[in-house]
């Protein structure tokens, strides 16, 4: 078992040092020691010394993946969910951003899926206000989408558009 | 406000507020909460977001803002569950989910698909099934999920049997029998995963033979108790999971025969009435062998006949004889039940385990299971992780489980098994021993012993005991581990940790 550490360069000239074999989970930085060999720390100039914190700490528990062991497997998926619990949504999409940068398929697909659950189940009027997100269609216009989408098709269930609607 | 959001993330000027490049950077003091961080992300990362959501919910983003209005229709992965549309009246979800389906295919058009996941219900018209598998195939989609419930066995689309491009395919079919067209062949299938299908001869043979890079096979509560043998063989195979339905085969006879040199990974979750013959497993690294003894035994405290038993016993040896290269050993609780009634049985392993190096045992730790895991450990020279779950045997005659638990917890070994325990082994790569689920026993106590006695280069021991099973257990494992605190361990660096849960 090779026990190389590896130490990573954060934006704001933080280091930060793990095994190499957690490092590896991140197929740019195991791209990056392959071509060459930093002496001064891998840098990532993109992170930021706050996310490269949380990545390195995900790194290392997921080092070691069990793949046959039930128990073992709930408790990583308990660490999963402690990990993002107290995370504010702009620390979760940068975490968003960083995995996909250092490609960590790992961190993507968790921080992705904490996001896919909050929107889960929720209108339209949720999202928007969960995610500052600006409504930039006119009524009408607002109107003419929910109907072409509409077109060729019967209702569905009973939708969540005329409750939105209502709220505009 | 309005025209600022119209400006692509990447165009905007380093350290402003919707600023997403610098990972972190220059945005945390800055920038104030209610920022729209989401609508500013790349468009594969919110595909990558979206890939998670059911398509109810996919589509409705397309309101949000105009950034948002197209995005569904060029998703790559679809996820489409009937369950998400609400049970008012049954024709109304019947029609309302299907033309929901239809709509999405029919705006998204061929664009490339990678996924398509679709739980159909009892209400699905097969047709229209059809054509939504059809759209998916024209958009060279490379993993399909479909469930379809109460479907005739004709009914399973046929066209998703000559997909070239799919690479992962999940059916699950409500126990019907899976009919493969003529034209059957998947070229670029590398996962199969069956789930509640009636298996036929034919439908095995056609597997090996069509689908020539097939790597991971999954039979999950599939029933094939009519074939009275089940050939697996393969020279591309790695990975092969079988888990039937759990009615015991009654047919005594039923074989499978596995044959895969390039198998890396076994299990097998099954009644060992079905006789299984592994063959040429050259690279097998993890076995989980999980062999039961029908439910029918041991829930009625029914007295399996005595031939049948040692029937039984050699059945699992032999089974695990064709695993022993494995370096990863999962064994269940009937194996060491059984075999340790046979002692003569395991005497036959031929081998060593020569490249086990770690153990992962499921026992009820009634005294002659002890022997039984000595007897492995023995020929493991290898091994360097241990883990030991203690499980509850599965007995409903209650004087039966009382003395069992009685014999647990005072009963001396006999004398012969005590001899085998006092022998010296050295177990010279052992370094990691988890036992879960202690209860504080005899045999766990001698099984403790004989492990810390021969283990020199022990570092580990971490043991958690459970109070759930039964009353005053905190006492008896306090007096456990006082008793183990007592021992001197032949390793000088080992660490002991200790829990309750």
């Amino acid at each position: 078992m090779s026990t190389k550490k590896i130490t990573l360069l954060s934006s704001d000239n933080e280091l930060f040092t793990v095994d190499e074999e957690a490092a590896n989970q991140s197929l740019t930085i195991k791209h990056l020691i392959e071509d060459t060999e930093p002496e001064n720390g891998v840098p990532l100039p993109q992170v930021h010394s706050k996310i490269l914190a949380k990545v390195t700490e995900y790194l290392i528990k997921h080092a070691n993946e069990p793949d046959n062991d039930a128990a073992a497997k709930e408790e990583l998926k308990n660490w999963d969910d402690k990990f993002l619990e107290k995370v504010n949504h702009e620390t979760l999409f940068d975490l968003i951003l960083a995995a996909n940068y250092l490609d960590i398929k790992g961190l993507l697909d968790l921080t992705c899926q904490t996001v896919a659950d909050l929107m889960n189940g929720m209108s339209v009027v949720e999202v928007r206000k969960l995610f500052n997100i600006v409504n930039d269609f006119t009524p009408e216009d607002e109107a003419e989408v929910r109907k072409r989408r509409k077109r060729g098709t019967k209702t569905i269930g009973p939708s969540n558009d005329q409750a939105n609607q209502s709220n505009h | 406000m309005e025209l600022e959001s119209r400006v692509p993330w990447f165009l905007m000027e380093p350290g402003s507020s919707k600023n997403a490049f610098f990972v972190g950077g220059s945005s945390s003091e800055k920038v104030s909460i209610d920022k729209d961080i989401i609508s500013n992300l790349h468009d594969s990362i919110i595909y990558h977001i979206l890939s998670f959501l059911d398509m109810k919910y996919v589509v409705q983003t397309c309101v949000l803002s105009k950034r948002w209005e197209n995005m569904w229709k060029t998703v790559p992965n679809l996820n489409f569950k009937y369950v998400n549309f609400p049970l008012f009246r049954k024709d109304r979800i019947r029609f309302g989910f299907m033309d929901f389906v239809d709509m999405v295919m029919y705006h998204r058009g061929m664009f490339k698909m990678k996924s398509f996941k679709i739980g159909c219900g009892w209400c699905c018209n097969p047709l229209r099934v059809n054509s939504w598998l059809l759209n998916a195939i024209n958009s060279k989609v490379e993993e399909v999920h479909i469930s379809v419930d109460m479907m005739r066995s004709s009914g399973m689309p046929l066209c998703l049997y000559s997909c070239v491009t799919l690479r992962i395919l999940k059916l699950e079919n409500d126990f019907n029998l899976l009919v493969t067209p003529e034209d059957f062949y998947l070229p670029n299938l590398k996962s199969l995963h069956l789930v509640a299908v009636v298996l036929s001869e034919k439908l095995i043979a056609d597997v090996f033979d069509k689908c020539p890079v097939l790597e991971t096979l999954i039979f999950e509560r599939c029933l094939f108790n009519h074939i009275r043998v089940l050939s697996i063989s393969s020279l591309v195979l790695k990975t092969l999971v079988i888990k039937p339905e759990k009615t015991p085969c009654y047919l005594h006879g039923c074989r499978i025969n596995i044959s895969a040199p390039n198998l890396i990974s076994f299990m097998c979750r099954d009644f060992v009435t079905r006789n299984y013959y592994l063959e040429n497993l050259f690279s097998l690294e993890k076995a989980h062998v999980d062999l039961r003894i029908e439910d029918t035994y041991v829930c009625e405290a029914q007295e399996l006949p005595d031939e049948r038993r040692e029937e039984y016993a050699q059945r699992m040896i032999r089974c695990l004889s064709s695993v022993q290269k494995a370096k990863t050993i999962i064994i269940s609780p009937s194996l060491f039940e059984i075999v340790s009634e046979y002692p003569r049985t395991l005497h036959q392993l031929a081998a060593s385990f020569v490249n086990l190096t770690t153990l992962r045992i499921q026992a009820w730790l009634y005294r002659n299971c002890l022997w039984g895991i000595v007897c492995i450990l023995k020929n493991s020279p290898c091994i360097e992780v241990l883990i030991l779950d203690v499980v509850e045997k599965n007995c409903v005659s209650y004087q039966n489980y009382q003395f069992l638990v009685q014999e647990m917890l005072d009963g001396n070994l006999p004398e012969d098994y005590e001899d085998e325990l006092r022998v010296q082994y050295p177990l010279r790569h052992l370094k990691h021993i988890e036992i879960r689920w202690l209860q504080g026993c005899i045999s766990e106590f001698k099984l403790l012993q004989f492990l810390l006695r021969n283990a020199a280069s022990l570092k580990v021991l971490k043991l958690t005991a459970t109070q759930r099973r039964r009353a005053k257990t905190e006492e008896t494992i306090a007096r456990f581990y006082d008793k183990l605190k007592a021992f001197s361990p032949a390793s000088p660096e080992l660490q002991v940790s200790f829990s309750m849960d």
